[in-house]
């Protein structure tokens, strides 16, 4: 009896160092990394934060630290990532659609044209409201989550993803910024903005737009001609808009209407 | 003598030689766990359950047992979670092509949700056992890390039809082989929540698997009134139609000391074990200590380990048995813990 309980505690001896085996160096990267997840949903940043700092210089080409080392500058603002789950299903599944053509000559067929126009940039619009927003104060922690995956060459669709979500809210962030400190917001309908500021605004945020789309094709390549179009729409609104403003503190509304008004049409006036 | 030593030295060595290593799934419980039970006593236990003698009301885990405490039963039981509506909708919303909502609320949850339910039929006599399971469901959820959010999913339903088998082959020893035949269906996935948007086509995928255990069993169990035992099984091993990493054949070695002190109009199990393999994390590898005490009508069962803390109390009155269990799961490097109760109907035919 005593002899076989002997075997029996060599026998778990060596179970116990067959089990101690040293682990592979990439191994133990991965390890740290799981490590800082863990740290992260335990609310940890600072220590998770050293780790994954850790992580990038000892390979800066390794995406995924950059990736949570993004998340971490995000985690800090509070903004709820499932409020943009719906948003980014409606903006994908959105059948692919010609621009609408803005001819020169002031028809009622043009003016037919520019209504839907106005429409269908609303509908842009309200979808860009349910972009999460962050304050003035915070925009330099979402600068910095942007300037951490901003160096990802070859993203997975979901990093990219990812990338225009960031750009998308520091980008309406800035905006918001701007139209508040004007006594607006994006709370307002495309009609109610001055035409000036939503001007200056979007021809300053155009790379950011092409940067977002340019990811958004990535993520979704089957969604490419959409975009596409909602750049074409973008411009098509844009181009007739700049020769329009007569007064620097014209709402788009008072653009349209003046526009209508010198064709003789105004019933069409688009922001009816 | 020579006898005494080597079933466990060829059971513990066949594990060391065959045992290989699987990337560990998270903090997900195993999907295959062979000690997954579907009663409360056999949860509550854990591999605990590998020396426990007493809790005759349902089927050992390890089957060289069968023989060392013999009784005859047939008997119909089913465990149900606390969280089964929860997960019917989530099955529901799945049906009808809605995934989409089951991960946004997934999202939104926020904390481990782990559930486990099963029907299950059984019957045992002195040298043989036979179960069948038309329906296992487990379920494990998590998400983690709010900002870039990382959820894991898995789900599973399991029909099953067991045999065991044991025999006395003297000197105190018994041999033991458990035959299990199960097809499951099952989602198992660990994926960043952006790539799902992105491509939620290729996630939460179903799939299915077929396979045979044969799972070879020894104990001892010193014929004194305190009952002494030791036990060793080498389970998870055997054949798959399918090979799926979270399911993988990948041998689990469990030893376990028992003893029953004799005690005065009541039962009292006390036992330990220690599992071995690559295939679990840390937590659900090392020990396991569990107590079942059974007076008059009630029972109760005890069981802790690194992962699990459990009590359970259950009671058979005119052969029918209702019971209840709560249990505190820890999981591997979360602070979170998940706290589930299980409730359980049987019927002793």
């Amino acid at each position: 009896m005593i002899q076989g309980c002997l075997r029996f505690l060599i026998l778990g001896l060596f179970v116990t160092l067959g089990a101690c085996t040293r682990l592979a160096p990439f191994e133990a990267e991965q390890n740290e990394l799981e490590r800082a997840e863990q740290l992260m949903s335990q609310g940890k940043n600072v220590e998770a934060k050293d780790i994954l700092i850790r992580l990038h210089q000892q390979d800066p080409s390794w995406v995924r630290p950059k990736m949570l080392l993004s998340a971490i500058e995000v985690g800090g603002l509070g903004l709820d990532v499932s409020s943009l789950f719906p948003l980014i299903r409606t903006f994908v599944d959105t059948p692919s659609k010609s621009p609408l053509p803005i001819s020169a000559s002031r028809t009622r067929k043009s003016l037919r044209e520019l209504k839907e126009l106005i429409a269908e940039v609303e509908l842009i619009v309200d979808r860009f409201e349910k972009i999460p927003t962050v304050s003035e104060e915070e925009l330099v922690a979402l600068q910095k989550a942007q300037d951490w995956i901003q160096s990802i060459h070859s993203p997975t669709p979901g990093q990219a993803l990812f990338r225009a979500t960031l750009r998308l809210v520091l980008m309406k962030s800035k905006g918001n910024i701007v139209f508040l400190k004007s006594g607006g917001g994006f709370g307002q309908s495309i009609c109610d903005w001055k035409g000036s500021e939503f001007l200056t605004w979007i021809s300053s945020e155009t790379p950011q737009v092409e940067a977002v789309i340019g990811d958004l094709t990535i993520a979704f390549p089957n969604s490419k001609a959409n975009f596409s179009d909602f750049l074409k729409q973008l411009q098509t609104i844009l181009i007739p808009l700049k020769g329009q403003i007569a007064s620097p503190n014209s709402t788009i509304k008072e653009i349209l209407e003046e526009r209508a008004f010198s064709a003789g049409l105004e019933e069409l006036s688009p922001c009816n | 003598m020579q006898l005494r030593g080597s079933p466990f030295a060829l059971l513990l060595l066949a594990s060391l030689i065959v045992s290989k290593s699987v990337a560990n799934s998270g903090v997900a419980p195993n999907m295959s766990d062979p000690f997954r039970g579907f009663d409360i006593t056999r949860i509550a236990l854990g591999s605990a359950c590998s020396a426990n003698l007493a809790a005759v009301d349902s089927l050992p885990c390890q089957p060289a047992l069968l023989s060392a405490q013999p009784s005859r039963k047939f008997a119909g039981n089913l465990l149900i979670g606390n969280e089964y509506s929860k997960i019917y909708n989530y099955s529901k919303l799945v049906d009808d092509g809605q995934r989409s909502e089951v991960v946004q609320e997934i999202l939104t949850q926020g904390r481990p949700l782990e559930l486990n339910g099963a029907a299950q039929l059984w019957f045992r006599s002195s040298n043989v056992a036979l179960s069948f399971v038309p329906a296992a469901v487990s379920y494990f959820s998590y998400v983690q890390n709010s900002a870039y959010p990382s959820l894991q999913v898995q789900a599973m339903l399991e029909r099953s039809l067991s045999a065991q088998f044991s025999s006395y082959v003297g000197e105190d020893f018994y041999l033991g082989l458990q035959l299990r035949g199960v097809d499951r269906t099952f989602v198992q996935d660990r994926f960043d929540f952006y790539e799902y948007l992105a491509r939620p086509n290729d996630y939460l995928k179903t799939q299915r698997q077929r396979a045979l255990y044969v799972e070879p069993a020894v104990a001892y169990v010193h014929s004194s009134a305190w009952k002494p035992r030791a036990t060793a099984m080498l389970s998870n091993i055997g054949w798959t139609d399918q090979k799926h990493q979270a399911l993988a054949m990948s041998p689990i070695a469990t030893t376990a000391l028992g003893i029953s002190p004799p005690l005065e109009g009541m039962n009292l199990d006390l036992s330990l074990a220690y599992r071995l393999s690559d295939r679990f994390s840390g937590e659900e590898r090392g020990f396991a200590f569990g107590t079942h005490f059974q007076v008059g009508l009630l029972s109760a069962t005890f069981g802790f380990s690194q992962q699990n803390t459990s009590a359970g109390l259950h009671s058979i009155y005119k052969k029918v048995r209702v019971g209840l269990l709560y249990q505190r799961t820890t999981y591997t490097g979360l602070e979170e813990r998940g706290d589930s109760v299980h409730a359980e109907f049987g019927v002793q035919l």
